[in-house]
């Protein structure tokens, strides 16, 4: 997959000269080799700075130690109880089951746009209308004679065509 | 003013503590589901039970730069059974005259032109009613999904039948900017890392948008995609939830895509996203105060949070400046940087980003010399995201209809 990433950023300076000519080459050859680097860099030591100077210059007490023996505590039983919940997921299967009843119930709306479409055999491209509510209502082909096929009631079985019919 | 000041401490907390503890139970998810679900795991030809026909949809708006490139890579995709639907919605560019080019090229295509743009969510809900596939697999106009993806989501809806999506790993292709390759890092500390540890709780804030394989009938029983959504994909991740169906994630389907390269064009991306997160909560919040739902509350309460933190933090961001130039009152008095909890916070941030692109290492293997670029994220990602919350929520709340989500054609970035 490294060929489908897109990082003018990684050529070299030859490559910036030969695309974009002399001038324009090596200023994009400057930015991206030399300039951009040496900002990131940059900002990398002033974080540290800021860093060092927050916690070790200002930082460090007995009182901050103590906060973060509690952040660790917290971050502790976070793990422990994300594992625990995993753990009555595993065992505990009446939640999967309940979720099963929903499915399988009328609680879940049959769908209002129910309405599907057959589409000719050989045909490769086609046209689709819809109304105001974008409720599919015309399909035929995209150049040619326009086959339309009206719309099969939502109950109503519905033949399959094999896509390999159509194409 | 006694009871002024646990106030100010409230709201200094909360901003500090939201973003810190969430960000180490992210990385414990992340981990987690790596040793347990990942490490070790077949990454190559996977034997499947039986191989059901799958439809591939590709919704296209003025894609005319990609269709042809991700048109002929989806054609070489490794299973036995599938189609690929390419619905040109309305384009205004030459999609559709390319798109009937290819459809003599490749047996496998079917071009569906709509009259007229009637936005995505339309688009894949005909492409979706026009099948008689089991499973769709629908992406984006410029998402590449690795060739063995359809058969590594199978493995989930063959496994369970109560699986109604499944949400693939969304790669990012163009790293030439500082954006990009910021965004590289946020796909997998972030996004990659909310997915894992959301999976393990068991439910989902969203599937991707770029790349998603649906169970045909999960659809047709919630009524498919909603056409009045600014984000169809939270949208409809609510809604199979909702409905009873389970989503998963599946980080060995990968899907290279392009992001936004521009401030303007990562800023509107992201207000469409909270917009359509806020509309969705909307939608579906008082639904899912029945106790029936009880396992989507934590999502819906984390998604509260993070918009109570963002105006949390523009107030703590607006007073602190105005205090460098205007004398306030101790209760409206902020540090500007916040000094020993400002540096456990971007130490934390930097762990979560490391975290995550270590475990994304096994995908996408060069991943880690873009971290030094992701230094800038956490200040990007903290400004991007309460600018746009603080921004979505009156919009949202003061829509003043529902009308039509259609497309606005989306920055790409740069490609040479």
């Amino acid at each position: 997959m490294k060929t489908l990433i897109i990082d003018i950023s990684a050529s070299s300076f030859p490559d910036y000269v030969r695309q974009y000519g002399t001038a324009d080459g090596i200023l994009y050859g400057l930015w991206y080799r030399v300039v951009r680097p040496a900002l990131v860099a940059l900002i990398w030591l002033l974080f540290c700075l800021y860093i060092y100077h927050s916690l070790v210059m200002v930082g460090g007490t007995a009182a901050q130690i103590a906060e973060l023996l509690v952040y660790m505590l917290v971050v502790a039983s976070m793990a422990g109880s994300l594992v625990a919940w995993m753990i009555v997921c595993r065992f505990h299967n009446w939640i999967r089951m309940r979720d099963r009843e929903e499915i399988g119930g009328e609680a879940v709306a049959p769908p209002p746009a129910d309405v599907r479409w057959r589409i000719e055999a050989g045909v490769r491209e086609v046209l689709v209308h819809h109304d105001e509510r974008g409720v599919i209502d015309y399909v035929g082909p995209w150049e040619g004679e326009v086959a339309f096929i009206p719309a099969v009631a939502p109950r109503e079985p519905v033949p399959d065509i094999p896509y390999a019919a159509v194409a | 003013m006694e009871m002024d000041i646990p106030i100010k401490a409230g709201l200094s907390s909360f901003v500090f503590y939201y973003p810190f503890f969430m960000s180490y139970f992210w990385i414990i998810g992340g981990l987690l589901h790596y040793f347990l679900f990942e490490q070790g795991r077949r990454y190559g030809r996977i034997v499947l039970p039986r191989y059901p026909r799958v439809a591939v949809i590709v919704p296209c708006y003025n894609e005319g730069e990609n269709v042809a490139e991700v048109i002929a890579h989806l054609d070489a995709m490794r299973y036995p059974d599938y189609v690929v639907i390419a619905v040109d919605d309305g384009s205004s560019d030459d999609t559709g005259v390319q798109l009937n080019r290819l459809a003599r090229r490749f047996e496998r295509l079917l071009v569906v032109h709509q009259h007229r743009n009637e936005g995505k969510a339309i688009g894949l809900t005909t492409a979706a009613q026009l099948t008689d596939a089991e499973f769709l697999l629908c992406i984006d106009g410029d998402s590449l999904p690795d060739q063995d993806s359809i058969v590594y989501m199978l493995t989930h809806f063959l496994h369970g039948d109560r699986v109604g999506a499944v949400t693939g790993n969304p790669r990012i292709r163009n790293r030439s900017t500082l954006l990009g390759r910021m965004q590289v890092g946020e796909f997998s500390s972030i996004i990659g890392l909310i997915k894992r540890t959301q999976q393990l709780y068991g439910r989902l804030m969203t599937v991707s948008g770029v790349m998603t394989m649906f169970r045909k009938r999960a659809l047709e029983r919630v009524g498919y995609w909603s056409p009045d959504m600014l984000t169809e994909d939270i949208d409809i991740s609510w809604k199979l939830q909702v409905g009873g169906w389970h989503i998963r994630y599946e980080p060995r389907a990968l899907s290279w895509i392009l992001m936004p390269e521009t401030l303007k064009g990562l800023y509107r991306q992201r207000l469409r996203w909270a917009k359509g997160g806020m509309e969705t909560a909307l939608k579906y919040g008082l639904r899912l105060l029945h106790p029936r739902h009880a396992l989507m509350w934590p999502i819906l309460l984390e998604f509260l949070l993070s918009v109570v933190w963002a105006y949390g933090m523009v107030t703590i961001v607006f007073l602190a400046v105005l205090g460098m130039f205007v004398a306030l009152p101790p209760l409206w008095q902020f540090q500007i940087f916040p000094e020993w909890h400002g540096s456990l916070l971007f130490l934390t941030c930097l762990a979560q980003l490391l975290a995550g692109c270590i475990i994304d290492q096994k995908y996408d293997y060069r991943i880690l010399r873009y971290f030094t670029d992701t230094v800038w994220y956490p200040i990007a990602f903290w400004l991007i995201g309460m600018i746009t919350t603080v921004i979505a929520l009156p919009c949202v709340l003061f829509r003043r209809s529902r009308s039509r989500a259609r497309w606005v054609s989306p920055d790409r970035g740069l490609k040479a």
